[in-house]
């Protein structure tokens, strides 16, 4: 391999660094599993790194990025159905990386806004938020230290994700209400 | 239930991994089929996704943060409602201290105390544990806070360093050092307050109010309730302070009566606080030395100060504080902030999150801001001011925000400029032009930015 300039390398990686959001957001959307999407981001990584040569600058590092990552959850989604777990079809792949994107694009805004929109839950819903993504605790514990039932507890979470997304979805329209 | 809700039902048991093989099957047809069912899916896995990042990024829940020893407490940000690890020891104290308080009205003249968990103190220079105080001990708090139940249910809250003798069993007293904070909750209760070694005396009716002592010659007399009569028992007759006045006297200037609308004097700290309560307070409706309370404006977990330090690691935090007195008819005064810096407990990811920024900010009392210092992960989390007024901002410094510095930040309208000093060395200059006077300060943090004070004051100075 020839030398490269050094801020060559330099942009690439800061440009890597910098769509590592959006790519993981990306691989768990056509994977549908958090777990999977975390391993799948690390091999994404090393292929981006190993293959470096192939992007062409001034091009979409973060499409390029995408594909990579379209090629690598295929991979292992085919690996799935052989073993006859659940898995998204290819047409259903082709959609989901065509689309979301465009997504990503929002993710920062989308970040603000929900900022905003925690600031106005009830406390109990914010002990439930926090039980549920800073511990990751199961809702065992909390269900019995809060006299509820676990089903009560999983259909509030459900309830708590879908009034955050309206109420980003406000924000993203009015951001000053 | 209609197909919508069966589809949001079944992208939550997806995104929650419970999802079962036939729903699966229902939702990647409509998924296929439905490009509102698909945004659907981005926008409530964003938000899952979004709620793990957050959360994940306001620090890994690990055994010694669930231990007693936590920093972080599961806590509501409400200061009425108080719930934290240290709740328990709490509430033990103050069982402890009720049952201690009726024993010793029963018993003996000993008046109750109650220390916070933390909090150091000596009874007559002995180091004590004790829970009452007697008639003609003094009681020396070093850090922390302890309250003291004077009679009925008035009492007594000393910050450390601070220092009060107990005269006797009616409640009177001499506050020696520090401050005290008194909530006099009886109108004939008979307790007065003596100050320092100075003659003035207190004669408090139902009253909140704090008495602070700088040196031997100067005393603060604040009250933020009800009403509060000074005698300076030298042939002048008695001052009434009404509901937030505050009269200062010094030894060697006359009397100087603050009432709501009365500029602060030029030499005045407006604003000062060294976190100096005990480790996990809820910051939000903390008082501070002087000014305040502070109140926390959004942040992801609760907040807390203590132990000599305010880090604000653990997710985004916009906390602002109001400056004690009125800046109002002053024209053009000379503000100094003051703060010193330490390196936050979340430091690891400074280097990850591009997005990162510090920021401390004085505004206006219409909440215009003034002028700011920032740092940006972009520029390694070193320091620029920032002329908040005209947007313009200053050359990066080689100040970082994540170590231990001692800044300094002048802002002068007369002089035209705004001085950015480390560690008593002029790093950086900008012009600055404002008729507005500051009357609170903000400390915001934002994706990873994090910062961590020993502490934070505000003082108008003489030019």
């Amino acid at each position: 391999m020839t030398s490269e300039p050094s801020s060559d390398i330099d942009e690439f990686v800061r440009e890597l660094t910098l769509c590592q959001m959006d790519l993981f957001y990306m691989i768990r959307a056509l994977t549908g599993d958090i777990h999977a999407a975390s391993d799948i981001r690390q091999v994404v990584n090393i292929t981006l790194w190993r293959k470096r040569s192939d992007f062409t600058p001034g091009t979409s590092f973060k499409n390029w990025a995408f594909q990579v990552a379209r090629f690598h959850v295929m991979h292992h989604l085919r690996a799935l159905s052989r073993s006859k777990t659940v898995a998204f079809d290819d047409k259903l792949l082709d959609l989901f990386t065509a689309e979301f994107p465009a997504v990503t694009d929002e993710l920062p805004d989308r970040h603000a806004a929900l900022k905003h929109c925690l600031s106005k839950v009830t406390e109990k819903d914010a002990e439930l938020l926090r039980h549920r993504y800073w511990t990751d605790q199961s809702l065992d514990d909390l269900a019995m230290r809060t006299n509820r039932s676990v089903g009560t507890l999983k259909a509030r979470l459900n309830q708590l994700r879908s009034s955050l997304k309206r109420c980003i979805e406000g924000q993203l329209q009015s951001p000053a209400s | 239930m209609n197909l919508q809700s069966k589809t949001e039902r079944r992208i939550h048991a997806l995104l929650d991994g419970s999802i079962t093989e036939e729903d699966w099957k229902e939702l990647h047809e409509t998924l296929l089929e439905d490009p509102k069912a698909r945004q659907l899916y981005y926008d409530l896995l964003c938000t899952d996704q979004m709620l793990r990042d957050l959360f994940s990024d306001a620090g890994e829940v690990t055994p010694e943060t669930e231990s007693q020893d936590a920093p972080i407490v599961f806590a509501p940000t409400s200061p009425s409602q108080p719930r934290s690890w240290k709740w328990p020891a709490v509430a033990a104290a103050l069982i402890l201290g009720a049952i201690g308080l009726v024993w010793s009205f029963s018993r003996t003249p000993a008046h109750s105390l109650v220390a916070a968990p933390g909090s150091h103190f000596s009874i007559d220079g002995a180091a004590s544990y004790a829970s009452s105080l007697h008639p003609g001990e003094k009681l020396e708090v070093a850090d922390g806070e302890v309250t003291v139940f004077l009679v009925s249910t008035s009492q007594v809250s000393l910050k450390g360093p601070s220092g009060l003798t107990l005269l006797d069993k009616h409640g009177r007293a001499v506050l020696h050092q520090g401050r005290a904070d008194f909530d006099i909750a009886s109108a004939d209760s008979g307790i007065e307050i003596g100050v320092g070694e100075s003659r003035v005396v207190v004669h408090p009716f139902i009253s909140r109010f704090s008495l602070r002592i700088d040196d031997p010659q100067t005393f603060e007399v604040s009250v933020s309730s009800g009403e509060v009569q000074l005698d300076r028992r030298d042939g002048t007759a008695p001052v009434t302070l009404h509901s937030n006045e505050t009269l200062r006297l010094d030894g060697t200037k006359p009397p100087l009566l603050m009432r709501p609308g009365t500029p602060n004097p030029p030499g005045s700290v407006i604003f000062d606080d060294d976190f100096s309560e005990p480790e996990s307070t809820l910051l939000n409706g903390k008082p501070a030395d002087v000014g305040g309370p502070w109140k926390v404006v959004s942040e992801l977990l609760p907040s807390v100060a203590g132990g000599g330090k305010l880090d604000t690691s653990h997710g985004f935090k916009n906390l602002s504080v109001q400056f004690s007195g009125s800046q109002l008819g002053r024209t053009k005064p000379v503000t100094v902030l003051t703060f010193q810096t330490l390196t936050p407990e979340r430091i690891w990811d400074k280097r990850k999150r591009l997005g990162g920024i510090e920021r401390i900010i004085l505004k206006a009392a219409d909440g215009a801001a003034l002028c700011a210092v920032e740092a940006a992960a972009i520029d390694d989390h070193h320091w620029r001011i920032r002329n908040a007024i005209t947007g313009e901002q200053s050359a990066v410094t080689p100040v970082s925000a994540l170590g231990e510095q001692s800044i300094k930040l002048r802002c002068d309208p007369v002089a035209g400029q705004i001085t950015f000093f480390a560690n008593g060395y002029q790093i950086a200059r900008l012009p600055y032009q404002s008729d507005k006077v500051p009357s609170s300060i903000a400390v915001e943090n934002e994706d990873g930015g994090d910062l961590a004070f020993r502490r934070i004051s505000v003082e108008l100075v003489d030019r």
